[in-house]
């Protein structure tokens, strides 16, 4: 497992599927939610990050389906992936406190 | 099948087999869900599926996967060998721009000595080809182009007339009277 940190779209993928499993339209639709609208994946990146992942163990194939004659498929995240995306949230939240310490500390009324 | 599903799976065709054979449907079904009424790719689109399909290859060639893919590296091979070889032409270029500065477009095409001091222009174009070609994944044809392109070089190497002096050899008159 590699302990640097995940890249953003990365982190939205894996958070996408972290409740239930989701097919290719659904993540990126769910990722844009997420962000709060600031990131919109397109195709092409989605799937090449799907591709990495799937090579890292970290989301798997749950079932396909056939929607208005187009194939669906739906990932969901493994437990390596869960473990992955964990990891990632205790040195985000880890960062969090050290960044909200310090802005505590700050001199009240800064400096020019 | 629709205009836009034909150029997006024109897109989508420079993926790694692999992984068209195995998302190629699934991703059509993405684009055509997000493409509304759309009858071209997206700007983003145009950009993201090709750089999408060479980071997937670079993966399978580096193996940063865990593995190798031999047919993608014979491909890659196939591309970056003949633009490796058109580079050594960049030479051959500035001999030609010389020529074209000196005596004019037409008068510098029409009075190069070719074979003395582009010897190997015709299998630049061979090379050339050969890239093309790769590109378009005509493989086969690409493979008879390289023999034919290296079996030019080694000819070249072994039978073409030798120049002692470049462009600024013969402005001084040390090589080429003319």
């Amino acid at each position: 497992m590699i302990d640097g940190a995940l890249r953003e779209p990365t982190f939205l993928i894996l958070t996408a599927l972290a409740a239930r499993p989701q097919h290719g339209y659904g993540i990126l639709r769910d990722v844009e939610e997420i962000s709060d609208g600031r990131v919109r994946l397109r195709a092409g990146t989605l799937y090449t990050a799907l591709d990495r992942m799937g090579a890292d163990g970290w989301v798997a194939v749950d079932r396909e389906e056939v929607v208005d004659g187009r194939l669906r498929r739906y990932y969901r995240l493994t437990d390596l992936g869960a473990a992955r995306l964990e990891a990632e949230v205790r040195r985000l939240r880890a960062h969090t406190r050290a960044a909200e310490q310090r802005l505590r500390a700050r001199p009240q009324g800064g400096t020019i | 099948m629709s205009t836009l599903e034909r150029r997006y799976r024109r897109l989508l065709a420079l993926g790694p087999r692999d992984h068209r054979e195995q998302h190629e449907e699934e991703m059509l079904g993405v684009l055509m869900t997000d493409a509304g009424e759309r009858s071209w790719p997206s700007a983003r689109e145009t950009v993201d599926l090709p750089w999408a399909a060479l980071l997937l290859h670079l993966r399978r060639v580096f193996a940063t996967d865990g593995g190798i893919v031999h047919r993608d590296v014979f491909a890659i091979v196939s591309l970056l060998g003949p633009v490796a070889i058109l580079a050594g032409a960049t030479t051959g270029l500035h001999e030609l721009a010389w020529w074209i500065k000196v005596e004019g477009f037409v008068g510098g095409l029409s009075t190069i000595p070719w074979w003395t001091q582009f010897p190997d222009a015709s299998v630049w174009l061979v090379w050339l080809a050969v890239a093309v070609l790769s590109v378009r994944r005509m493989r086969r044809t690409a493979a008879v182009g390289a023999w034919l392109g290296t079996a030019g070089l080694v000819g070249l190497a072994i039978f073409a007339p030798y120049s002692t002096c470049g462009s600024r050899g013969r402005r001084d008159g040390c090589c080429w009277a003319r």
